[in-house]
């Protein structure tokens, strides 16, 4: 590939084979049942793709499962595509419209199917968790999806059933605002990343389950120590290391699963396959920037441009200029980019990991491309990072009672009586019976400002939670009613992941949110991971330091290790509603609760 | 006119009294936090304002006595089952003229919690006899973030020496990473014995390991008819150096030099054995 970047050749494959001998037609239907892509998607090194001018708002869907194969890079893979293409089709609604979808289940070995319109505010039956809002679609059923949009901007849908997602049953979802678009832009496009692995994703679960390292190839070695001590000395390599190792974690925990078995995907094209979206010099260009990834963060940059953040999670914010971001699994982030020059420009999204990348290009013309940035090394957490700065040089033995008394003390000056509930998050006093928890933060921080992990280091801007200003009208009081604290844990070893120390099916029983009422939730990441935390049926609104005017509205938020944050959420719809990890293997091995709105 | 008298200033100090109430001491914990508190028989959604304080109701419900589930189907499996077949050592060793194979393999099916765990060990001269055999199967049960707990018994298949134990230890991981194995038994004759085994992996590259081994075992009793002194009884030290091909399937090399003591080790060599040995051996491990 190193050879083609540098004669500047395009690409040539089985693809273009393909697509020479494809009708024309192919470009202007919805929908393909021949080719793996869908028409919103579609490019090739001959045919850039001009924007989603052309698919406009529908009020009806037919939509449909099918256990279809899947062609990367030469090798076949099983996928479960929604209408034939990986990603599914792109869904595009008017706000205020009601819409209708039908969902077919033609996977007749699949208990059931599901689709889960992700960040859309429905009623409890059409949101789509099969056991919690549904039973499922059955094969050979069809469900009917029937609510008035009452949003705009960009989302995403997937199935909720066992891993079909992770075997590419996702999609893009765009909704135009009734009032016109809340800033100028002359094209815009679709970037829909995305994680494929060709092993069957329940072999992929076992073996993660069984051997928690399966997939990881940038462990840490004896070399790696060694160079530590070489370059911090004796004393503080160990300070730094020794304690990770007696809590027996890695500073290396950064994902599941690895691009040692994944295809990072944008738009269903593998970084070779290298999608191709057109512009031209001087136009503003919307990037509709979606992760429908399984298991996989990524960090956007195009090395070139600037990026102006103008919505996120499908809400605008003040425009934010920055040069790279983090987006977590189930975010969206729309970017607008002003390229002027006849240049080629990679969009380039390295996985968190740095085990591989994601890329396409962004051209006035077919056929160009710009370099590959070089990836970057695999980052170390500190003990800062997961917010156990206080165990550094610790080798053996506890924390002291009178640290704990202090910390606990300190936390205590923190309530507020006047509001029900904790006020800040209480120390997680865990049972250390408890199998499910192999760590616990005692003294989480305030990670808002903290770009994250491997991030902030190569001296260009990078958007951080802190940054952002919602643009949105505030319909709701300032003042709370409630207050509610939810720790992240988990047991890696065991691959057990949890809320509380419980399991899913180990809760006593739904979370109970109050219809209408103000509600301030508290996360604590007691995890040595990210998790994208996402919350169905409501807004959450990230308490980041923004007047109150001003707090921005998440459906995901990634919360880092060691992290306690706050959100305000006002649960409009009643009944039940599913809130769990959006890492897909996390979620299925019980990182997952029901949130009951009475 | 005297009642009066106390009764406004009483009343007028009232608030002044109230605000130097000394705060609780305890603060009371979350409701159904941990579902501790008493219930009534049959409690379910009461209707509840919210109470005062800091008193939260955070369950909706919260004696569901199965997983929460709508319409008859759970929505995630975080209760599946798995097996797993474990080759940690299987290898062929030499010490001059003595050659032997060993196996150690176990298997388990089982959750989260809650296994059964069966281990099989022994040894074998190449081209004759099993020298020893034994099968041991537990019930694991996770009561440590790293640590299960194991519960079981264990059978010996050597010829002519048939034996069986009870047999309860720890299985799990010290801080520092060591994989750690100690097991007590107590023999259908009423004998006393423990077994540790510890193993902890240094990676030099992704795929090349080297991992050091310890194995002993003490006894608390004579038994003279199977070769065995009281006390320690004997050492293994292991080293062997792993290239995972796969995760599944990693060829090593290494050495194992092994120790009996005391009266174990007269006993042996009264019966023409070796006190002391140091084997070379190559194996593989594996699981699927």
């Amino acid at each position: 590939m190193a050879q083609q970047e540098e004669d500047g050749q395009p690409l040539f494959g089985t693809r273009r084979q393909f697509l020479r001998t494809l009708g024309a037609g192919v470009f202007s239907t919805g929908i393909n049942t021949t080719f793996p892509l869908a028409s919103w998607a579609l490019t090739s090194p001959k045919y850039l793709h001009g924007g989603i001018r052309d698919h406009q708002p529908q009020t009806y869907f037919d939509l449909a499962f099918h256990n279809t194969p899947l062609e990367i890079d030469g090798r076949t893979g099983n996928a479960t595509a929604i209408n034939g293409t990986v990603p599914g089709p792109l869904i595009r609604w008017r706000e205020g419209d009601t819409v209708t979808l039908d969902v077919t289940n033609n996977m007749p070995d699949t208990k059931h199917a599901s689709i889960h319109w992700h960040g859309i505010l429905v009623p409890f039956r059409m949101d789509g968790v099969p056991g919690v809002n549904f039973n499922g679609i059955q094969p050979g059923e069809t469900y009917r999806y029937q609510f008035r949009v009452k949003q705009a901007g960009t989302y995403w849908y997937h199935s909720h059933s066992f891993l079909q997602e992770q075997s590419g049953s996702y999609g893009p979802l765009v909704i135009d605002p009734k009032d016109g678009e809340p800033f100028l832009y002359d094209r815009d496009h679709v970037v829909v990343l995305s994680d494929w692995a060709f092993t069957n994703p329940e072999t992929l679960f076992r073996n993660i389950n069984l051997s928690p390292e399966y997939y990881i190839y940038y462990k840490r070695t004896v070399f790696d120590y060694l160079r530590d001590v070489r370059k911090m000395g004796f004393a503080d390599a160990n300070a730094e290391l020794l304690p990770f190792r007696r809590m027996n974690m890695s500073p290396r925990d950064l994902s599941n699963v690895t691009g040692y078995i994944y295809t990072y995907l944008m738009n269903g094209h593998s970084p070779d396959m290298n999608w191709s979206g057109k512009f031209l010099p001087g136009e503003t260009v919307r990037l509709r920037i979606i992760n429908s990834s399984s298991m996989s963060n990524f960090d956007v940059r195009i090395p070139g441009l600037d990026m102006d953040v103008v919505m996120v999670d499908g809400k605008a914010v003040k425009p934010v200029r920055c040069h790279e971001f983090r987006i977590g699994v189930a975010e969206t982030y729309d970017v607008l980019i002003r390229p002027r020059d006849a240049n080629a420009y990679t969009l380039y999204a390295e996985s968190l990991d740095r085990s591989g990348y994601a890329r396409g290009t962004l051209a006035p013309e077919s056929g160009m491309q710009a370099p590959i940035p070089a990836p970057r090394p695999v980052p170390d957490r500190k003990l800062e990072d997961i917010g156990m700065g206080m165990m550094k040089g610790k080798y053996f033995g506890g924390m002291s009672d009178a640290m704990k008394k202090k910390l606990h003390r300190k936390r205590m000056e923190m309530q507020d009586d006047s509001i029900p509930g904790p006020n800040g998050p209480m120390p997680f006093l865990p049972n250390k019976d408890n199998p499910n928890v192999a760590m616990v933060v005692m003294n989480p921080q305030n990670r808002l400002a903290e770009p994250g992990v491997g991030l902030g280091h190569d001296g260009w801007k990078v958007l951080t939670y802190k940054d952002l200003a919602s643009a949105e009208p505030q319909p709701y009081k300032p003042t709370v009613d409630r207050e509610m604290c939810i720790n992240i844990t988990a047991n890696m070893e065991r691959f057990i992941f949890s809320l509380d120390g419980k399991k899913f099916t180990e809760q006593p029983g739904p979370y109970l949110f109050r219809h209408n009422e103000r509600l301030r939730l508290f996360l604590v990441n007691h995890t040595m991971m990210e998790h994208p935390m996402h919350l169905h049926g409501m807004w959450m609104q990230l308490e980041n330091g923004a007047s109150h005017n001003e707090i921005p509205y998440k459906h995901t938020i990634l919360i880092k290790p060691g992290e306690a944050l706050s959100v305000l959420i006002t649960p409009i719809e009643k009944g039940d509603w599913a809130f769990h990890c959006h890492l897909l293997y996390h979620m299925e091995a019980g990182m997952f609760q029901v949130v009951r709105v009475a | 006119m005297k009642t009066f008298t106390i009764g406004v200033p009483l009343l007028l100090l009232s608030p002044l009294l109230l605000a130097q109430e000394p705060p609780p001491h305890t603060v009371p914990i979350q409701a159904s936090d941990n579902g501790t508190e008493p219930k009534p028989e049959g409690y379910r959604s009461p209707p509840l304002p919210p109470p005062p304080g800091k008193q939260i109701r955070k369950y909706a419900e919260d004696t569901l006595d199965r997983p929460q589930q709508n319409f008859g189907v759970i929505p995630i499996h975080d209760n599946h089952k798995f097996f797993q077949v474990l080759g940690k050592r299987l290898e062929y060793r030499r010490d001059g003229d003595n050659e032997n194979t060993l196996w150690e393999i176990d298997a388990w099916y089982g959750g989260d919690h809650n296994k059964l765990y069966l281990e099989s060990e022994g040894e074998r001269e190449v081209g004759g006899k099993t020298e020893s055999a034994r099968l041991e199967v537990f019930w694991n049960h996770a009561v440590r973030p790293y640590w299960d707990l194991q519960l079981g018994a264990r059978h010996d298949f050597n010829p002519g020496q048939s034996r069986s134990f009870l047999a309860a230890g720890f299985q799990g991981m010290t801080p520092y990473g060591f994989e750690t194995d100690l097991t007590g038994y107590v023999s259908e004759d009423g004998d006393g014995s423990w077994r540790l085994e510890i193993e902890r992996s240094f990676h030099f590259t992704q795929r090349l390991e080297l991992e050091p081994r310890l194995e002993t075992d003490f006894s608390f009793s004579d038994i003279p008819a199977y070769n065995i002194g009281d006390g320690f009884t004997g050492i293994e030290l292991g080293l062997r150096l792993r290239y995972m091909i796969t995760p599944k399937f990693a060829p090593y090399i290494g050495v194992s030099w092994e120790r009996k003591f005391g009266d174990t080790a007269d006993l042996i060599e009264e019966d023409g054995g070796d006190r002391e040995m140091t084997f070379a051996v190559a194996g593989v491990r594996f699981w699927f």
